[in-house]
């Protein structure tokens, strides 16, 4: 009798085992069928597990700040020439800026151009980086209640670090441009060619789709392209890096790996079904044919239409 | 025939809030280990330290591990580093089918053995993390951070590994005195 029962024990342990290995790839499935209920209840847990991350990972702020610290005072006396330096360029760069400004607005009112549409900063506080290989996002401390919406870029002083992807009630996540399933809609500054930056899950981005006339230079600026409306256009996502072949990598003009704070654009989604968001859906790139529109006013060749 | 059915209920008694208590270690484990993504030096890639514990808990307190705990401890590890859902839960539960299969014999080797296999381990979880998301998203992701995060948990293991003995034979001691 305690034979059976234990035959019978061990049968129900071995179908219990084999009913979790399956709910498992299952449910690795349907993560992947991206079904709005199980997204929810993804966003509800990572709303609720936040908090708690954030008091477990602050022993690794307080490392990350000690650190930090101590490379700054060995090389303070650098540091001070560096910014002195960097301080006289930025005043020429100051005095310019103000130069081209004006000279914009008064093209503006001759050509009526309509200003970008406007949009509110909103600082945020970054709970968590990217831990894991397979994912960059970053939840970040602020959600519905602040008036975040999916769609909403998000920046920091010196460009573009991605996008609202889920909103929770207090936190949100971000799909930064580095994973490999951000694509952003972009243009070479210098050339105004457009292309799309493709996330590779590490620290550079490329860039793809340029057109075959293109010739992006090491260090040119890449900048939003606003194609889509999810993004507005001229935000700095980095640099051009490397020129091989048909290969073209770009680094970010944000440093990624150090992120405190960073500000939420709210606004200018309106319109924009943004339920099933992904960076790659609001961009299509245009055939490449010699009398095809492929920005305003310029055609394949570069020429002025 | 009764008398077993109380002794297994007892025994359940015992053991579950020392199940419950290795559950909230794990997940404060991994919590911390999505924390030290703030760290740019782990950006990216942080040490799989929840493997390290539930390794160590598998090999030598394998009656507080159940495959459900080591379940929703990989789950909560996807939820926070927004991988595919379940994608390294069956991982970790296919790495505990792994170890309840090698646990006698590792348990006979010496410390490096014990160590090859959890690189075997590791490895497996990673490289199994690795298709499943190359197969759902037909692509590779860069491999380098993989490579630091495998090799950066391999490095950590020996601290880990020294690190749980001996406070779990400090816990022994404070048990033996009380």
């Amino acid at each position: 009798m305690a034979r059976t029962s234990d035959k019978s024990r061990a049968r129900r342990r071995r179908v219990a085992h084999f009913l979790l290995i399956f709910f498992s790839f299952s449910l690795m499935f349907l993560g992947k069928a991206d079904i709005t209920a199980l997204r929810n209840a993804h966003m509800g847990t990572s709303d609720f597990l936040a908090p708690l991350v954030d008091i477990v990972s602050a022993p690794v702020r307080g490392i990350d700040t000690m650190v930090t610290g101590i490379r700054t005072v060995a090389s303070l006396r650098a540091e001070n020439v560096r910014l002195q330096g960097e301080n006289d360029l930025l005043k020429r760069w100051r005095r310019r800026a103000e130069i081209l400004e004006s000279e914009n607005r008064q093209l503006r009112s001759v050509t009526g151009a309509v200003a970008p549409e406007r949009r509110t900063p909103l600082t945020a506080r970054a709970v968590t980086a990217p831990g894991g290989s397979f994912a960059h996002t970053l939840l970040i401390a602020v959600g519905y209640e602040s008036d975040i919406r999916e769609g909403n870029p998000v920046v920091t002083a010196d460009g573009l670090v991605g996008l609202v992807v889920n909103v929770g009630k207090s936190y949100a996540r971000v799909l930064m441009i580095s994973d490999i399933n951000a694509r952003v809609p972009v243009i070479l500054a210098s050339s105004s060619w457009p292309g799309l930056t493709v996330g590779q899950n590490g620290v550079f981005l490329e860039l793809a789709f340029l057109p075959e006339e293109a010739k992006p230079q090491i260090g040119e600026l890449v900048l939003t392209s606003g194609h889509g409306g999810v993004l507005p256009a001229g935000l700095p996502v980095g640099r051009v890096n490397l020129v091989r072949d048909n290969y073209v990598r770009v680094q970010p003009a944000v440093d990624l790996r150090s992120l405190s704070y960073v500000s939420v654009l709210t606004g200018g989604v309106d319109g924009i079904d943004t339920r099933d968001l992904s960076l790659g859906d609001y961009f299509t790139p245009l055939p490449i044919d010699d009398d095809s529109r492929l920005l305003e006013g310029l055609n394949a060749m570069g020429e002025r239409q | 025939m009764k008398t077993g059915r109380y002794f297994a209920k007892a025994e359940f008694a015992i053991d579950w809030p020392v199940k419950f208590l290795v559950g909230v270690i794990g997940v404060v484990i991994g919590f911390f280990e999505g924390g030290l993504g703030l760290w740019s030096f782990f950006y990216g890639a942080t040490p799989l330290l929840s493997m390290v514990f539930l390794y160590w808990m598998m090999l030598h307190n394998e009656k507080f591990v159940p495959v459900f705990l080591v379940f929703v401890i990989g789950l909560i590890s996807d939820i926070l580093f927004s991988d595919i859902l379940g994608g390294r839960a069956t991982a970790y539960v296919l790495a505990f089918y792994y170890v309840s299969l090698r646990r006698v014999k590792l348990l006979q080797g010496d410390f490096m053995q014990i160590w090859l296999d959890f690189a075997v381990v590791v490895t497996g979880v990673i490289v199994f993390q690795l298709m499943i998301f190359s197969l759902l998203n037909f692509a590779i992701p860069a491999v380098t951070p993989i490579l630091f995060q495998l090799g950066s948990t391999l490095i950590l293991f020996p601290l880990g590994y020294l690190t749980l003995f001996s406070l779990a034979s400090l816990v022994e001691k404070v048990r033996m005195l009380s």
